[in-house]
This record gives structure tokens, sequence and C-alpha cells, in this order.
């Protein structure tokens, strides 16, 4: 009989022995005493939680005759077969290589005939996230309602992955991760049971780097057995989980936080060449600085021998060390760890963790924040007299700039070009279909007088309304507007080809097409409240005129209410 | 290989986990899946290969060691023996196919004796399906059955796998007798400092030096350098004109990006231990590394280090080389000037 690995000999054959899952294990136990079994469960849960022997315990639990407290006796014939996996009613199936819709469909047809031995018949779906999704929807139906004595049982350690509507019709069960003190307390019974002595802190060692997996550590337990037969001792435990001694850890931390580079560097080269785990390392460095945050925050939170562990110096190190700076050092780490995963070099992200361990960035939120008030103060500031001009604005509803000839001041506008809101809005008083549908026939026959450069800009254009007194012309890219806008040349051009196809000049108004709709829209609004208010227009002067006064004297200037 | 040199290499690589092994095995105590990691060429296939020899082996020496000479050792030295499956990567990945196939060699009973081996090489590259679907026959083999998985980075397999494993990681060992051998060859000793820090791999090595091409191109690294510790856009044409035409292929691209880390390492070295030119890799011109050390903010060296082995990640998701090295140059420059 050759060797089986610890987690094949002690996986658990009652609901009783899983460890670290009292809640779910008692749900079911109630549910198997009360005959009020669900036709399917979802078992999902991190790795080693115990998903798959829960499965077949409750399996073993729903067929045997001898059931007792919802206990399966493993003992009957049918305990026993299932034990072995020969029995044919409970049927294991590996999601994994089983994901087509083919071996759903087959699932499907036998699910249809009667158990053959046991009480029921059993379907466990071992990773059942890698079904494809054809799979999961030709498993729907079945799931919903399977025959009388048909019960499915789904694991998988990615629940994320499952249709909500298969989750829907099960029954899920979350497995917790389960706590350290439980993996110490299982593996102490282990060892009392294989009669082999231990220390107490090789134990945790490993519970702590299994990260809530059982099986993990029992595949750590098994092999720190296999370098030491006779005993499980602190060093082996190192060894096996490729963790750093908790000295070495502190040593590091007194050291980067005294910002000595050099040591700290040559420490991290030690430890690599020593065949150290670099992914260890890192979690032991950021376990190690959360007790130093927890000893910060309440020295009872770290029982006395485990303080003895840590080395003499964690103390004064915890108590004289920044909380701020400890943040940022978890914080560091935990970015490296997720770098880490995907390199061949991790010697070279270790090297740089600890330069900046060392230099931390200068803590300059405090200032950032000081000079991000200062910047909000003297925008307010220069906000406020906009407000209240804009106030102002609002309450005559009154576009008030009245400025000269507009053909000027399109052409001279500096960046960022505005569209020429007051001449838009006389042309648009005065628009007409006709006079649109005119220019926009011959706006191909103008384009043909202008130079090829000219015509490639205003190629983009066309004309979105006429009058008389001007067109406007709408471009579809903002920046060849702003060229055209600023371009006195090509403007004389148009005007001469205007004169030449229509006979007329009317002043040519730019407007970008993003805008147009806008512009427009503002323009009828306006139009509207000009019947609706027309007596307080006059009573206020609002500072653009004022300005607009000071600037071209108050004989040019005619005030409207458009 | 043959039967004889896998001895010996182990021997040399992995005595302490050849003895420990060989102790496990003698006492029937070998667990189902060993997940082998280490660095390429730290001699984790012969390792695999010595087991299983000692487990098939008809004449296993007294000291536990098989004999390399029989008829079973040498088709499984060669490759041959229809128990012993090897599997690697067909192209960049391990297909769920293979995987598949895997799977039903599981199943079936071995061909001449009791048990079955299997070696998987370059694990970490499965797909995800295929890791998903070696989960079940990787927890609760059929007895007699034995598979080593071989990788060199094992936290880029699924987790659920690690669990399942009882994880070895080989240490790279002393590489004193490699490099006193390389030291009888013509190559400078910078150069061969260079080359145990790349890759303990004898095959590797011999690709690397064979047209004295890690010669060349450190040289191109070494100007490309200069001029990008003058902040001189030169840098960014000298890698389309020295270093992109000296690449023959995907390995060499590899190891290129892995010595550009390995600089700016060794820039990291000497700004603060101080590190003599004698051990540097590119201590040639040692006033250049004591210059990029000095000039530099530490700021600025950790932005720039960052930003290397941020942007040499790329080389994973088959970006262009070339553009790999113009954004470190683009973004390194940034830096010095």
């Amino acid at each position: 009989m050759s060797y089986q690995a610890l987690y094949r000999v002690w996986r658990p054959q009652r609901f009783d022995e899983i460890v670290g899952q009292p809640v779910i294990t008692k749900t079911l136990k109630n549910a198997l005493i009360t005959k009020q079994i669900s036709h399917a469960y979802l078992f999902s849960g991190p790795r080693g939680t115990g998903k798959t022997s829960t499965a077949k315990i409750l399996a073993k639990a729903v067929n045997c005759p001898k059931q007792q407290d919802g206990e399966p006796c493993n003992q009957c014939p049918i305990c026993l077969a299932i034990n072995q996996g020969a029995l044919n009613d409970v049927i294991e199936i590996d999601a994994a290589s089983n994901n087509g819709v083919e071996e759903i469909r087959n699932i499907r047809d036998k699910a249809k005939y009667a158990p053959t031995e046991a009480a029921y018949k059993v379907y466990i779906i071992d990773e059942v996230h890698m079904l494809s999704t054809g799979a999961f929807n030709a498993l729907l139906k079945t799931l919903e309602e399977p025959p009388a004595q048909v019960i499915f049982i789904l694991a998988t350690t990615e629940p994320h992955k499952l249709p909500a509507t298969i989750i829907s019709r099960v029954q899920r069960f979350s497995f917790k991760r389960i706590s350290a003190t439980a993996i110490v307390a299982q593996l102490e019974k282990i060892l009392a049971a294989k009669q082999i002595t231990y220390d107490d802190q090789g134990l945790k060692v490993i519970a702590q780097s299994a990260e809530g997996g059982l099986r993990d550590a029992l595949s750590m337990l098994d092999q720190a057995l296999a370098y030491q037969q006779d005993r499980v001792t602190y060093e082996n435990a190192l060894q096996v989980t490729g963790s750093v001694a908790r000295v070495e850890l502190q040593n590091y931390f007194v050291a980067v936080f005294r910002h000595e580079v050099a040591t700290g560097l040559a420490m991290v080269q030690t430890i690599l060449s020593q065949g150290k785990d670099a992914h260890q390392f890192i979690e032991d460095l950021i376990d190690y600085a959360q007790k130093m945050l927890l000893y910060q925050q309440d020295q009872t939170m770290i029982p006395a021998n485990e303080l003895a562990m840590l080395g003499e110096r964690f103390p004064t190190m915890a108590q004289a060390t920044d909380a701020t700076l400890i943040y940022q050092a978890i914080e560091t780490m935990g970015q490296v760890q997720q770098q880490l995963r995907a390199t061949y070099q991790p010697d070279v992200y270790l090297e740089l963790l600890t330069v900046k361990l060392a230099h931390p960035k200068p803590n300059d939120l405090v200032a950032e924040v000081h000079q991000l008030q200062q910047q909000v103060t003297t925008l307010q500031q220069q906000l406020k007299p906009d407000l209240q001009r804009e106030k102002r604005d609002e309450q005559p509803a009154t576009s008030t700039t009245a400025t000269p000839a507009p053909r000027t001041t399109v052409s001279e506008k500096p960046r960022p070009l505005k569209a020429d809101l007051t001449a838009i809005f006389q042309v648009l008083q005065t628009a007409t279909r006709k006079a649109l549908t005119n220019y926009q026939q011959h706006w191909e026959q103008l384009l043909g007088s202008l130079s090829v450069t000219q015509r490639a800009v205003m190629h983009v254009s066309k004309p979105v309304a006429a009058s008389d007194q001007g067109v406007v012309v709408a471009f579809d890219y903002d920046f060849l507007y702003e060229k055209a806008g600023h371009d006195q040349e090509l403007q004389t051009a148009l005007q001469t080809g205007l004169e030449q196809v229509f006979g007329t000049t009317v002043p040519l108004l730019f407007v970008a097409q993003a805008e147009w709709p806008k512009i427009r829209q503002e323009y009828l609004d306006r139009k509207q409240p000009k019947q609706a208010i027309p007596t307080t227009e006059k009573t206020v002067e609002t500072p653009l005129v004022t300005k607009a006064k000071d600037l071209f004297g108050s004989e040019l200037i005619k005030i409207e209410n458009n | 290989m043959k039967a004889a040199q896998v001895l010996t290499a182990v021997e040399m690589q992995q005595p302490e986990l050849e003895h420990h092994f060989l102790q496990v095995i003698a006492k029937h105590e070998l667990s189902h899946a060993y997940l082998f990691s280490g660095t390429s060429g730290v001699g984790k296939k012969n390792l695999a290969l010595l087991l299983t020899m000692r487990l098939f082996c008809s004449n296993v020496q007294a000291t536990g060691v098989p004999c390399g000479k029989c008829n079973e050792c040498l088709r499984i030295a060669a490759g041959e023996h229809p128990d012993v499956l090897m599997v690697k990567p067909t192209g960049s990945s391990l297909k769920v196919d293979q995987i598949r196939e895997v799977r039903r060699e599981f199943s079936k009973s071995a061909v001449e004796g009791q048990q079955k081996v299997f070696i998987i090489s370059e694990a970490e590259t499965m797909t995800t399906e295929a890791a998903n679907s070696l989960l079940k026959s990787l927890e609760e083999p059929p007895t007699h059955v034995t598979v080593f998985l071989l990788t060199n980075n094992y936290h880029r397999l699924l987790p659920t796998i690690i669990s399942r494993t009882q994880v070895v990681e080989l240490a790279v060992q002393d590489q004193a007798e490699l490099k006193t051998k390389l030291k009888q060859g013509p190559l400078p000793h910078s150069t061969i400092q260079l080359l145990l820090n790349l890759t303990s791999d004898a095959r590797q090595i011999e690709r690397l030096t064979e047209d004295d091409w890690i010669v060349k191109s450190k040289q191109g690294l070494e100007r490309w350098f200069r001029w990008l510790l003058q902040g001189d856009w030169q840098a960014f044409l000298t890698v389309q004109t020295n270093l992109v035409p000296l690449m023959r292929d995907r390995n060499d691209q590899d190891v290129t990006i892995q010595m550009i880390c390995f600089l700016f390492q060794e820039v990291l070295q000497v700004k603060y231990q101080g590190t003599g030119s004698e051990q540097l890799a590119f201590g040639d011109d040692y006033k250049m590394m004591q210059q990029a050390a000095n000039s530099l903010s530490d700021q600025q060296l950790i932005a720039i280090i960052e930003n290397v082995l941020t942007i040499s990640r790329f080389q994973q998701n088959n970006v262009s080389f070339q553009n790999i090295l113009e954004a470190i140059t683009l973004k390194s420059l940034r830096e010095f000037q």
C-alpha cells in the first residue's frame, strides 16, 4: 500500500469531524433529522475548507439506513461503498473536465432513472465554476425540479462565476476560512494520534501560512514530517513554509525604520540566498507590521508567549514607530506583493521595497490638503463676482452684448473662438427657409471659387441658417472652425465668392456643429420670455453693458432684449 | 540525456534534496503529488527523473541511488518508458487537451509494472481550463501514481493546485563549479558575473555565449545606459540601432529585459551598499555606475526601477520588444534629464 497524504487519510467522514464550519454542519444535520433535505445545494468557499468532504458526508448521511442524529454510520454497506467511491448512486463529477453541454445532457437523461441501491441518487459536481455557459443553462431545468430522489450538490471555489439563475435554484452554503487556532487544534489532534511531538510555535507557523485552508496545512505538515520523522520543530516549520524567523523580521524592520538601506538590502540578499520564498517573506512582513499596530493599540492583544517570539526589540519598536509610517509600509508591501505574482525576479522587487520602506515618501498629505484648501479659497473668491454678475444677468433674461459689425468680430476675436451670438441671433430672427435652401444649393459652387487649401478647410462646413442679414455656417470639426475663424484671407475669399455666386455680400457667421443645437435652443429660450418681462430690462444696467459703453461709447451701443 | 548524466547532475545540483527524497522513498512515504519550484537550471527535471528512476530501477544500489544502468533507468532517462509520462507545453502553454490526455492515462493501469509517474514541465503555463481539469485527479489519484509538477514560479499556479501538492523549492546551489568552468573560457570576469546572475542552466549559458552574444548585448546595454545617464535622446536611437538587431529569438529578448532589471539593481547596490566594481556585472565602467548612483535621488531611482519593472512585464503580454525598450528609455530619460 503506498503512502497516502495526510489530507487524504484524515478526510473527515462525519459532520462532527469537519473543522471550523459549525454553522454549516449543524444546519445540514438538522435538515437531515427533520427530513427537510433540499434537492440542490451549493457549497462555496476557499480551498481546503471542507466543501467536497461535506458533500460526500451529506451523500452518505441521506442514504445511510442507520443514520443517527444526522450522522452517517460509516459501517453499513452503503456508507462503505460510498467511502470507496463504489456506489453507483453517488456520482462525483469533475466539472472541470466534463464541462460541456454533452456531459450535462448525459446527467439530465440519467437523472430520470431511480436509484438502484441507495435511497437517493446524489450528484456531486465539483469545480462547478468551470462549466460552460451552455452546460449551465442545460442544467437549469433539471436543477429547478429534479426527479424525486435526486439531489445535486455543487461545489466550487469561485461562486462568482456561476450564473445567478443557478444560484437562485440552490441552497447556498458559504464555507469560511478556518481560523489559525482551529487549524492548530486539528494538527495537534493528528500529531497526537501519530504520537509525534511538536513545538507549539512550529504548528502556529504552519497554520499561519496555510491561510485558512486545512489541506494546505496538512500538506505542509506532511512535508515537515518528511524532513524530520519524529518531531515538528519551529525551524522545521519555517523551512517547509519558506518563512523567515520572526527575529529576522524584527531586525529588518529596525533597519528600514532607521533608514539603514545597506543593512536592509544585505538582509534581503541573505534571506533570498537561503532559498526563502519572497512571497512568504512579504506575507510575514505584513503580518509582523500588523502585530506592531495591534500592540500599539492594546498591549494585551498579543499574548505573552507570542510576544517573546517576536523579538526583544518588538515592544519598543512598536511603540516608538509612528502609526502612519506603519500604514504606509503595509500599503507599499501590499503593492509589491501583487507585483511579485507575475515575476521571475523577486530579488529586484524586494530590494526596491527595502529602499522604498527606508525612504518613505515625505508625508506631504497635510501640506497638500493645506495647499488645496488655499486653492479652493482663491477660486471661490474669483468666482464670487462672477456669480453675482450672473445672478443679475439672469433677471432681465437678456443678451446685452451689442457689438458692432459682426464680420470684424468674427475675424478678430482672439482664441478661443466664440460664436458671435448677437449676430447669429439677428440672423435667426429674420431667417427663412427659402434663403437657407438657396445657400445650400449653391454652397458647392461657392466652395469652387476658393483655393484648394481653403476649400479643404471649408469642406466640412454647411450653412445651417440664413437670412438677408447673414448666413450661419456650421463646422463639423472644432479645430477647422477655429482655423476658419482666424483666417482673414479665407473670409475675404469667401466674401468675394459670395458676391460672385449670389450677387450680394452678407456676413458669414461661423459656429461649431457641436455648439449649434445649443445656440439655437438658447435663441428660442430667449425669444419666449421677451414678451413676458418687458418692464425690468431698462432699469438694470449689467456690468457687461457698462463695460461695453466704456469701450465703444454710449452712442454706438444699442441695447436690445432678444 | 543519459541516465548517468542525470545522476551526476542531481548529485551536483541538489544533493540535499536527493538525499531527502531517497530516504522518503525508502520509507515508502512518497506523497502522490509534488510541485518542484525553482528558476530554470536548478535541476527540477533531473531531480524528478532521478526519483522516477529510483521508483522503477531494478537494481537499486545500497546507498538508495538508482543504478543508472539497468534497462528501466536508461529508458526513463531517454524518455521512452511507457509508464513514465512526460508532458510539456506545446507552443506557449499547456493546453486542456494535453491535460485530458494525462487524465486518461491516470485511469489506465501501468503497462509493465505496478506504478506510473507523470512529469509535467512548465506547469505555470497551464491554461485555466487545463489547471482546473487537473484538480480532481491531483487530489485523489489512483494508487501507485506519482505526479511531479515542475515550475519556475509556483505562485502563478492556481492556489487550488498548490494546496493539493507538496511544494518543494529548489534553491540555486553553489555556482562555484560553473564559475571555474566559465573562467577557463575567454569571457571577461564581469560577463561571467552577469551570466551567473542570469541563469545557472548550463544549456542556457551555452546559448547565450554563442557568437559572443552576451558580450555584444552587454556592450550595447552599457552604451544605451551611458546615453541615458547623460539624458541624451541618443539613448532612444540606441534601442533600434544597437539593441534590437541583436535579438535572435524570444529568449534573447527575455534575457535582455532581465539584464536591464539587473543593471538597475546594481545601481541600487552601488548607491546604498557601495558595492565595489569587482562584484558587479556592469562594473567595467565603474565611474558610470557611480555617476548613476550619485546623480539620482532616492525617489528618482525608485521611480525609474518601478517603471522598468512595470514596463518589462508587458513582455509576457506579447507587446513588441522594441516598444518595451523604447518605453523604458523614454520614461527613464524623464528622470535623468
